[in-house]
């Protein structure tokens, strides 16, 4: 150990290891992407996924999840055998001992980088070291192992001057303060050497030939979390600031697009591009959305710093949205000034669909459209003979509305009968099956959540008991929003530890042509009133009150993973205006994240219902009488 | 003595019902709806007609209630029919035939029902009478589907309708 700080030249690379080095590297990230998914009901074997705000996180934890899938089967395939020690590799047990120590304290690295899959790992690796360590005790007791410990004994006793003079060199470089890194990747390897020999004695016999091994250890693991918190957290700021910084500049854009429209009648956007009112209206719904989702990074991030259920970008989501709600009339009050009557017609259509669909994106309850009716009015109020055709159109159409919303509510409360709500189901209680675990740790269990809050087990046995209970079982949901007019998703936001993806799979066709009917609707003539640009934007979109369905798939994520790696398209998990609310009591380093994919039995639109071939009602149905 | 009680009753039923009809008399016309539906028709005793004018190329709107639709409340059974016409004054849609949507609940805790998407019911319209400003029509036949599943078969009907100021 005389280079205790000095890397040899030996390990200098080549320029062909180099290579080499990047190839191996280019497969292992292409082979990391396949296997980094998330656990599902279909794959519960695949690891969390990692946020990697921190450099290097995501290629360690592959790295970790892959020691563990082979030191799993180790483990299993030597419980097999545990009736009969002698069976037992003794190589085997000195090389996963090792390896298991060592991917344990890896892990704790992880979990200093606030990856889910740290502590998840950390709690597997536990398991299998516990394993390990009577599998190497029952050996020693064997013949073949108690002639095996008295080679160790003497091998051991024989090292022990070199050992002893190792850990002086330790603890000078301790003292030195000398590069943390190096003094951890040599303990670390002189750790993995011990253990692979101490696996075999009891904890009070290894203490004898560890001497003060595990303190040093300890004093250089305490000194390089200090800084390597130091740096993470730096880097965790970077990443706030820079997502905190695009969201004022949002806000600043908002603010600049409403004075340039108003001084100008018209508005810059893209560089140079002029822009015409309506589309600098609909660049402000665009500016929201993608500031508010930079808040929502910046504010899992801050999850991650403080790893406390606080949401610390409330007053920067509240100041977007202020800008927002002011941005929005104003904008409509520029157009009054400066469109030509002839052209009010137009723009107040465009409005309303904008206005439609922004509100149904929002957390507060028709805050938007509450804001923008006023200005609209006075829009309309330009074009005498428009406003009455506005105001005609209302009358005309409003009766039809009011009855098949009531129609419509009527049939989702009798068809919510099907299923339970979310909220009940998901907060129903199970008895453990454990079948499906290793079998280590198949005891019989105890009646659990049906979703845990909290990842409390290996996230595979988690998946593999949530997937059980859930897979297969009817479910109702509240307010569904489509991803995009095209897309095949829709989405149930964000609430109380779970979302849902459903498929878009049920056909509107024949309620939208029923609905644009009734609503005046062709193809030169659309709606006139909000309640009807609201009815036909999302029935078009297929934005829903509600949908009953079954569980197709579930999967599970960690909430603050969600959060951070969140893309901007993703905004419809968070509701305009709001951020996403961890369970107030919980860490949320350790909150979990359910993905319910649903398919549809049946979706409740404001003014229709739509239901699935089996849901629907048989044709020998029951002539009611009229009173 | 009980002949003479009976007498009494019988006249004074008489002068109440004379006094009644009197009084009905003089009110103005507030319409009438009967709804041929198994196994009893339903008369509903008040039915509003109004034509509304959008005036941006679209057809007008024919809409007939059986309740005031700006009142907070509805009064039961209530109806809708909502249909469309090219016609552009209410007294000229004598004659004409429109097809309209129906919407139509017994009672506030009775299913509602409406028409399928794509159906509708025809409305004949007969006379127009300009003294009580009314409107006379045939009503055609037409299932509906009710919000509980069920179907509530309508075999026509007949319509006086008052008709409302139009809207334009």
């Amino acid at each position: 150990m005389s280079n205790f700080y000095q890397p040899t030249a030996a390990a200098q690379p080549s320029q062909l290891q180099l290579v080499l080095a990047s190839c191996v590297a280019l497969i292992f990230v292409s082979t990391m992407n396949q296997v980094m998914g998330n656990p599902t009901s279909e794959n519960p074997s695949q690891p969390l996924k990692t946020h990697a705000t921190i450099d290097g996180a995501a290629a360690l934890a592959s790295e970790l999840h892959k020691i563990y899938l082979e030191e799993l089967d180790v483990v299993t395939k030597m419980y097999e055998k545990r009736t009969d020690p002698t069976r037992f590799s003794d190589r085997q047990i000195s090389k996963s001992a090792g390896r298991i120590w060592k991917a344990r304290r890896d892990a704790k690295h992880l979990e200093l980088m606030a990856e889910p899959i740290g502590a998840d790992l950390t709690r597997k690796l536990f398991l299998l070291a516990v394993q390990i360590d009577q599998f190497g005790l029952s050996y020693s007791r064997t013949p073949r192992g108690s002639q095996m410990m008295a080679k160790l004994i003497t091998k051991l006793k024989r090292d022990q001057p070199r050992f002893q003079k190792f850990l002086q060199q330790a603890a000078t470089s301790l003292q030195k303060e000398s590069d943390p890194d190096v003094f951890t990747k040599q303990m670390e390897a002189k750790g993995m050497e011990m253990r692979e020999s101490l696996v075999f004695f009891s904890p009070l016999e290894q203490k004898k030939y560890l001497f003060n091994f595990e303190s040093l250890l300890n004093a250089g693991d305490v000194r390089q979390r200090k800084l390597r918190s130091t740096q993470y957290r730096a880097q965790v700021n970077d990443r706030i600031n820079s997502e905190v910084a695009k969201a004022a500049a949002a806000s600043k854009e908002i603010k600049r697009i409403c004075q340039e429209l108003e001084d100008t009648g018209s508005v810059t956007l893209d560089g140079n591009e002029k822009a015409s009112g309506t589309q600098a209206f609909a660049e402000i719904c665009r500016l929201w959305a993608q500031g508010s989702a930079n808040l929502t990074r910046a504010n899992a991030l801050h999850w991650m710093i403080s790893n406390k259920a606080a949401n610390e970008n409330s007053s920067d989501i509240a100041t977007l949205k202020n800008a927002t709600m002011i941005a929005l009339p104003s904008i409509i009050n520029s157009l009054t000034k400066k469109t030509a009557s002839d052209q009010i017609p137009r723009v107040y259509i465009e409005l309303l669909r904008h206005v439609s669909q922004l509100n149904r994106r929002t957390s507060a309850h028709n805050q938007v459209s509450q804001i923008c009716t006023d200005p609209l009015i006075e829009l309309v109020q330009k074009n005498p003979a428009f406003a009455g055709s506005v105001k005609a159109y209302a009358r005309a159409t409003s009766e039809p509305l009011k009855w098949r919303s009531r129609f419509a509510n009527e049939q989702a409360k009798s068809l919510s009968t099907q299923q339970a709500a979310a909220e009940v189901l998901l907060n129903s209680k199970s008895p453990v099956d454990a079948s499906n675990r290793p079998n280590f740790a198949r005891r019989p269990g105890r009646e659990t959540l049906m979703i845990s809050k909290t990842f409390n087990e290996p996230v595979d046995w988690m998946i593999d008991e949530t997937a059980k209970r859930l897979v297969g079982k009817s479910i109702k949901e509240n307010r569904l929003i489509r991803l995009a007019p095209n897309s095949q998703t829709g989405i149930i936001p964000y609430f109380n530890g779970h979302y849902a993806n459903v498929a878009m799979s049920l056909s509107v066709e024949k309620e939208l042509a029923d609905l644009k009917h009734a609503l005046l609707i062709n193809e030169g003539h659309s709606a006139l009133s909000l309640a009807g640009m609201d009815a036909i934007s999302s029935a078009e979109m297929q934005d829903y009150l509600s949908i009953g369905g079954v569980i197709q798939r579930v999967q599970l994520e960690a909430l603050l993973t969600r959060f951070i790696s969140f893309p901007d398209p993703a905004i419809a998990l968070v509701p305009l205006g709001g951020l996403p609310q961890p369970t107030s009591n919980l860490a949320p380093l350790e909150q979990t994240c359910w993905r319910l994919d649903i398919v549809p039995k049946w979706v409740h639109h404001r003014y229709f219902t739509v239901r699935s071939i089996e849901t629907k009602p048989q044709e020998s149905t029951i002539t009611r009488a009229s009173n | 003595m009980s002949q003479a009680l009976e007498t009494a009753k019988s006249k004074t039923k008489s002068i109440t019902t004379s006094a009644v009809e009197a009084v009905e008399n003089n009110l103005p016309e507030s319409g009438e709806i009967t709804l041929h539906i198994e196994p009893n028709p339903i008369t509903i005793s008040n039915a509003n007609i109004e034509l509304i004018s959008i005036g941006d190329g679209r057809p007008n709107v024919v809409q007939i209630t059986t309740y005031d639709p700006d009142a907070s409340s509805r009064s039961y059974p209530a109806l809708l029919l909502h249909g469309i016409s090219n016609i552009s004054t209410t007294p000229s849609l004598a004659g004409e035939k429109v097809q309209c949507d129906v919407y139509y609940q017994a009672d506030q805790n009775s299913p509602i029902a409406i028409a399928k998407p794509g159906e509708a019911i025809t409305v004949e319209f007969q006379q127009y009478n300009p003294t009580d400003n009314v409107l006379t029509a045939k009503l055609g036949t037409i299932s509906l589907r009710g919000s509980d599943d069920s179907v509530i078969h309508i075999d026509g009907g007949d319509l006086l309708a008052v008709i409302r100021e139009e809207t334009k």
